[in-house]
């Protein structure tokens, strides 16, 4: 049993603004295995795109890695500590839409007006497997063919305005699929998306992770997308791991007081007339101001300031893959008794 | 049934499509945009109307020209203000400003629908000074009032939007659409943009103010979720025209228009025990809103179309008691109902 395909260790990510540091990745841990996919949920000013982009290494000028490791293992050899790179060195360029490509949200904007997107996904051909410019067409072709793109020779030449949204996003696919990558992170890859078409494009999503057997992140704040798409969830809150687990037993029977809220928060089928959503009282804090303990504190109903207020609570096992930072969970025998379904 | 508080019959707005000409130096036109088709409901006092449909349908057009933001290419839109129904589709200049009041707008996006460079109280008062709404005591006595109501901090009367978060921006934004005492209230996606958690409490002041205030709304939304919890009845559209009207429970019991089914097939659900099942297999691809052409709109992509729907344009019609549906074949069809909730979680 070689190395898995990405463990996360620690990582700190911070951003230096005018008006102050955001610990955006606040000491993450989590570890993606061969085929797998893993979900990072949060809301926004979680950190889950910062994090997306450290693993990239493509993190804006004013943001940095200030700690952790990020150990990628593409062919389950000895790891290769992607936080210790250069980020425009040759070897992380040469991972960088290889061994890792990238989902982006807007298919509009990710991809350049001026160029078709046969030139776009052929570009990525040519740089990482040195392919020809016919071979690169031919490989294009084929990508597109895979992503369910209807007649992909004749659509190969087509600019990004010509196509609708969903085709855009699938052209994006093609893009990340090309080189077949080991891992695959796709940043809310249907939040511009149709109800319909995010559909098709989760289906596909999911059809090309199994038939390639590659690893998938997939970052979201919608808990449907999660339970489509992904084996493994990781709960993030501002720049923290609240919990972390198979999404069956997580989404069955959370434990993170956060995220227990935020399903039952979570607008759903069914709600009787007269019954009104349960809400999560208050507002993310201010991610400038630092806190010491647990940042979910202040919206905890069962925060306790003496216990929670002064550090964070280090990830604890729930048994079995399950893992969960709040002081007040994991040390209980009968949480590890549920059964998991119950 | 009592008179309703809006009705809306044969609702049409085509814009002119126009192409660059002579290298650029002018245009020409090329042909219509049909955004909005033959569209008619009712929204009785009281109730919630939900629209639903993908982008480009036409759900933000028909908002507009409710609004009379836009003025209709055809068709009636009769509001009752003081026992009396109003042509709105026929109103203008100071007639129309006296209609107004009592239509408002909440929008979509809590950033972009704020100006930056006012500060909360003067967004929010806005409305009453420009229909001269009392005194500038008065105004700002109703200010806060209203910021109360939303639940917004009164002390932040003097902050500008960029110091709020999304959903309390969505909180000013509604208080604004408030502050004339409207009748009916258009709500365009106004929990689209803001994080779940924040979207239950915004959802929730929504309905609160419905009751206390005896609002109406006509809401538009594409997640299903949402209008299931807000909505009394709801009405489908697909490339300009209403393909489905029912109540709520109809509607995702006994759905009977293919499109509608394709919706509920697409619902994403926090259950993991639907993992990789296949959602709505769909083809993709709107038909073309040019207008003109013969037959159903939906049948290229409509997996139950016959010959019949490509040659003759269905007419929308009651297929059940309350229940309206544009479809030849609305009565044979056996669609596929939202499946049940799956048993509660034991959260």
């Amino acid at each position: 049993m070689g190395a898995p395909l990405l463990e996360v260790q620690g990582l700190r990510t911070s951003i230096y603004l005018d008006e102050g540091v955001v610990r955006a990745v606040n000491g993450v841990s989590f570890t993606v295995g061969r085929g797998q996919a893993m979900a990072i949920v949060g809301e926004s000013g979680s950190g889950k795109t910062v994090l997306a982009q450290s693993i990239m290494r493509i993190l804006p000028s004013r943001a940095r890695i200030e700690g952790g490791r990020i150990l990628f293992s593409p062919e389950g050899g000895t790891p290769i500590d992607l936080a210790a790179l250069a980020a425009d060195g040759r070897q992380m360029r040469a991972i960088r839409g290889g061994a890792i490509s990238m989902i982006f949200q807007e298919p509009m904007t990710a991809f350049s007006p001026v160029h078709t997107i046969g030139d776009q996904i052929g570009e990525v051909g040519r740089l990482h497997r040195q392919l020809g410019r016919a071979a690169a067409r031919a490989a294009t072709i084929e990508a597109l063919d895979a992503v369910g793109f209807p007649e992909p020779a004749r659509k190969v030449d087509a600019y990004p305005f010509e196509l609708s949204g969903g085709l855009r996003q699938r052209a994006m696919i093609a893009m990340a699929l090309v080189c077949r990558p080991a891992l695959v992170i796709a940043d809310e890859p249907t939040s511009a998306l149709d109800v319909t078409v995010q559909a098709q494009i989760l289906d596909l999503l999911v059809r090309l992770q199994r038939d390639y057997g590659m690893g998938l992140i997939i970052i979201t704040h919608d808990p449907g997308v999660v339970a489509h798409v992904a084996d493994f969830v990781t709960v993030m809150y501002c720049g923290h791991v609240m919990e972390t687990g198979p999404v069956g037993e997580l989404f069955e029977d959370p434990q993170h007081p956060y995220l227990q809220a935020l399903l039952r928060s979570t607008p759903q089928f069914g709600v009787a007339d007269g019954e009104r959503l349960q809400t999560i009282p208050g507002t993310v804090p201010d991610p400038l101001a630092p806190i010491p303990g647990c940042p979910f504190l202040s919206r905890c109903p069962e925060g306790e300031p003496a216990l929670c207020g002064d550090a964070m609570p280090a990830l604890r096992t729930l048994g079995g893959h399950r893992h969960v930072a709040c002081y007040k969970r994991g040390s209980l025998p009968e949480f590890l008794t549920v059964p998991a379904g119950a | 049934m009592k008179e309703p508080l809006l009705k809306v019959r044969d609702l049409t707005k085509h814009f002119p499509l126009y192409q660059p000409w002579l290298a650029g130096l002018a245009r020409r036109r090329v042909g219509t945009v049909v955004a909005v088709e033959g569209v008619s409901f009712d929204i009785a006092k009281g109730e919630t109307l939900g629209l639903v449909g993908e982008s480009g349908c036409g759900k933000t057009t028909t908002a507009r020209l409710v609004l009379r933001a836009l003025k209709p290419t055809r068709g009636e839109i009769l509001f009752r203000v003081g026992g009396q129904a109003v042509r709105v589709d026929l109103l203008k200049g100071r007639a129309l400003r006296a209609l107004r009041p009592h239509i408002q707008m909440i929008f979509q996006d809590p950033f972009s629908s704020l100006n930056p460079r006012m500060p909360v109280g003067e967004i929010i008062g806005e409305p009453l000074r420009i229909h001269r709404r009392g005194s500038r005591e008065e105004i700002q006595e109703r200010v806060k009032a209203l910021m109360g109501m939303v639940g917004l901090n009164v002390q932040y009367l003097r902050r500008y939007p960029h110091s709020f978060s999304g959903g309390q921006r969505q909180r000013i934004g509604i208080a604004r659409a408030l502050a004339l005492n409207p009748e009916l209230v258009v709500c365009d996606e106004p929990v689209s943009a803001l994080d779940v958690s924040v979207q239950a409490q915004v959802l929730n002041l929504l309905k609160d103010l419905q009751t206390e205030l005896g609002l109406t709304y006509l809401f538009i939304s594409h997640n299903l979720a949402v209008i299931d919890y807000v909505a009394d009845r709801i009405a489908v559209m697909y490339a300009g025209r209403v393909v489905e009207l029912a109540s709520k429970r109809q509607l995702f019991e006994r759905p009977r228009h293919p499109y509608t089914e394709t919706l509920l097939a697409a619902v994403l659900r926090p259950d993991p025990r639907l993992r990789g099942a296949t959602l709505g297999a769909t083809r993709d691809g709107t038909g073309p809103l040019t207008g003109g052409i013969p037959g159903c709109a939906y049948a290229l992509r409509c997996p139950y179309a016959i010959d019949r729907c490509r040659v003759e344009t269905p007419e929308i019609r009651a297929v059940a008691p309350d229940h309206l549906a544009r479809c030849h074949r609305a009565e044979e069809l056996h669609l596929t109902p939202l499946p049940r909730r799956p048993a509660a979680r034991s959260a």
